[in-house]
């Protein structure tokens, strides 16, 4: 069904599949800082 | 269980709203949360938001709690090398523990961007919006408004549904289906009363608010660069406008990074105006607003210039008029200010955007009965009309397809980019709403040009053959499924049953790449092979009975987008060929003659 949650299912992760994606999250945000984007308001 | 019977109607719905993009992102997702509220009053909304970008979600009282990301903290560490991701993850996962404790009906994720597709795969929801990540940690699109964002909205296509309506639609379409039919509405509407809590009001100026004095609150920034009007030319304008029209003050609008804007503007202006004028006339807040400053000051003005940035959507949310000079690579059909009556101009010149500023600032006198050629021409600036481009937005009927539409003003041909635009908007309604407006609405034949109408008869030639792969990738995948559903295992089968299967996925690899050529070959085709591509690869079965039913429905919806868009190549080219005119005035000539 459109939108239900197949894909992962949260509370069946392994602490291991937690960090994995943790670790994505923070690499992403790193290379999303990369190109600096301007304005602070716009 | 049905569908419906996931969420209970008369319990609180809880809704988590990611939002890592930038401010006008949030105020649009914002607008979307607002209208969903108001059908759904027991909507209980969380929004997540870098710091940064934080103030507009917590100024929003009816936002039951706004989760701040403390971007700049957690990620310093990292960027100054002080820490390795591996030592960061422990703070990453203390920021997240609250929210992965609670179990959300909705998890929506509306930033579509990386990082948030692993917020969201970490966050247990009932049913997910947007993208997320697979167990294997691969990307995965959640919903048919997804798909269509990552095949279109985020490619080089342009497409006319903006992306408010596109997230309100979105939201609305997931409520009903996992929590039911809405309330009635009503009169209810999205108003700017209620929509922010500002606390008090701040002194702004000593002829702020004062009887016949009108202030245009103008944002001198922009995201980019190269989507910024030059302070020399927001100069320009400003002048033309302080000399001709008593009654106008600016105050200038910008964040602590755009002060070096303003001296730019500031050397530009004092090339135009005298100093005293200035100080009558100008008033800069750029680097020293708040936010409920900054929304004050947009709410109290009575237009807002600006180029693409969030003081439009400010500005849409409360109600202030917007003269969007839209520059650079920016599709304002997407992300243009949202209601009535606001204005979206494209040009170079200042001279034709001033004359569609005035054009839009006496519409209370003219009615709009007057022509905007009329205008120019009694600026003297009638060979200015042909260096811009002037919108007027309007909200449609639902029976016209609902939303914001830019109606253009000016005379423009149709050129292809505007056509696909046009077509994509309603394949899109037909793909997730089920319903289209009337084939062609916006179609007038005065700007089908004989170009139009050639690449129209090579698109058609191009559409036939994507409707035949269609039918033999429905009719392949349709005889997988039959083949594979009575199979005990995918691993162990018969000899002659593996050829069979790997003949057909052979077959249905080739049509996958000849939709892909076609659509390399014409671009308004290319939508078709981009959504083919993502529903492919966000197919959710585990056997092989599964896939191929599930291949089966992404042809078959395909299909329909195919046939939408043949629908219009026709009406395209029957709306251009000659028709018969009876002319009454004509002199009749009797067969026989009289006697």
């Amino acid at each position: 069904m459109e939108g239900k949650d197949d894909a992962v299912s949260t509370e069946t992760m392994s602490e291991k599949a937690v960090e994995s994606l943790i670790f994505g999250f923070i690499q992403s945000l790193i290379d999303q800082q990369k190109p600096k984007n301007e304005g602070e308001d716009s | 269980m049905s569908s419906s019977s996931i969420l209970q109607p008369t319990k609180k719905i809880k809704c988590l709203v990611i939002q890592l993009t930038r401010l006008g992102d949030s105020i649009q997702s914002l607008m979307a949360l607002r209208a969903a509220q108001q059908l759904y009053p027991s909507l209980e909304i969380t929004f997540v938001t870098h710091e940064k970008f934080s103030k507009a979600a917590q100024s929003t009282p009816w936002v039951r709690r706004t989760y701040v990301l403390p971007t700049e903290a957690l990620l310093s560490p990292l960027l100054e090398n002080k820490k390795t991701i591996s030592q960061s993850v422990p703070d990453f996962a203390a920021w997240l523990e609250p929210l992965t404790e609670e179990t959300w009906d909705f998890v929506i994720n509306w930033s579509y961007s990386a990082p948030s597709s692993f917020l969201t795969a970490l966050i247990p929801g009932k049913v997910k919006l947007g993208y997320t990540r697979k167990s294997d940690l691969t990307p995965h699109t959640m919903d048919g408004w997804s798909h269509y964002i990552q095949s279109v909205v985020q490619s080089d296509l342009s497409q006319g549904i903006h992306l408010t309506d596109i997230f309100t639609t979105q939201l609305l379409t997931a409520l009903q289906i996992h929590a039911g039919e809405p309330r009635d509405p009503g009169d209810a509407t999205v108003t700017s009363k209620s929509f922010f809590n500002l606390g008090e009001r701040h002194a702004i100026h000593r002829d702020w608010n004062k009887p016949g004095i009108k202030w245009i609150a103008l944002q001198l920034g922009a995201s980019t660069p190269e989507k910024q009007l030059s302070p020399k030319n927001w100069a320009k304008l400003c002048s033309m406008i302080i000399r001709r029209h008593d009654e106008y003050r600016f105050i200038l609008l910008g964040g602590e990074n755009e002060k070096h804007l303003t001296e730019a503007f500031d050397n530009e202006i004092l090339k135009e105006l005298s100093p005293k004028l200035i100080d009558e006339r100008i008033v800069s807040k750029v680097g020293v607003s708040t936010f409920e400053m900054w929304a004050q000051m947009i709410g109290e003005s009575q237009w807002t210039f600006s180029a693409d940035t969030a003081a439009i959507h400010l500005s849409s949310v409360l109600g202030t008029r917007v003269f969007n000079i839209s520059t650079g690579p920016v599709r304002f059909s997407e992300t243009g200010p949202y209601g009535n009556g606001h204005y979206v101009v494209r040009s170079q010149s200042i001279e034709a955007i001033y004359a569609a500023w005035t054009y839009a600032a006496t519409e209370w006198k003219h009615q709009r009965s007057l022509s905007i050629e009329s205008h120019f021409e009694k600026l003297e600036m009638k060979s200015e009309l042909k260096n811009i481009e002037i919108y007027r937005s309007r909200i449609r009927p639902g029976d016209q397809g609902g939303g914001v539409h830019y109606e253009p003003i000016t005379y423009r041909p149709l050129n292809i980019e505007t056509w696909t635009s046009m077509v994509l908007s309603n394949i899109a309604r037909e793909w997730y709403c089920g319903w289209t407006p009337p084939l062609g609405q916006e179609l007038e034949r005065e700007t089908l040009s004989p170009e139009i109408v050639q690449t129209m008869r090579k698109l058609n030639e191009g559409i036939v053959v994507l409707e035949q792969i269609c039918n033999e990738a429905i009719r392949a995948s349709d005889q997988l499924y039959q083949k594979t559903k009575s199979l005990k295992s995918d691993k162990l089968m018969k000899l002659e049953d593996r050829s069979a299967i790997q003949e057909y996925g052979a077959k249905l690899g080739e049509l996958e790449s000849l939709i892909h050529r076609v659509g390399q070959a014409q671009d308004p085709l290319i939508v078709f092979s981009r959504m083919t591509k993502v529903l492919l690869h966000c197919l959710t079965g585990q056997k092989l009975s599964e896939l191929s039913e599930e291949t089966a429905h992404a042809y078959r919806f395909i299909k329909i987008g195919v046939l939408s868009m043949k629908a219009w190549i026709n009406h395209t080219l029957s709306t251009v060929k000659p028709v018969a005119v009876v002319d009454h005035s004509a002199e009749v000539i009797p067969l026989h003659p009289q006697s």
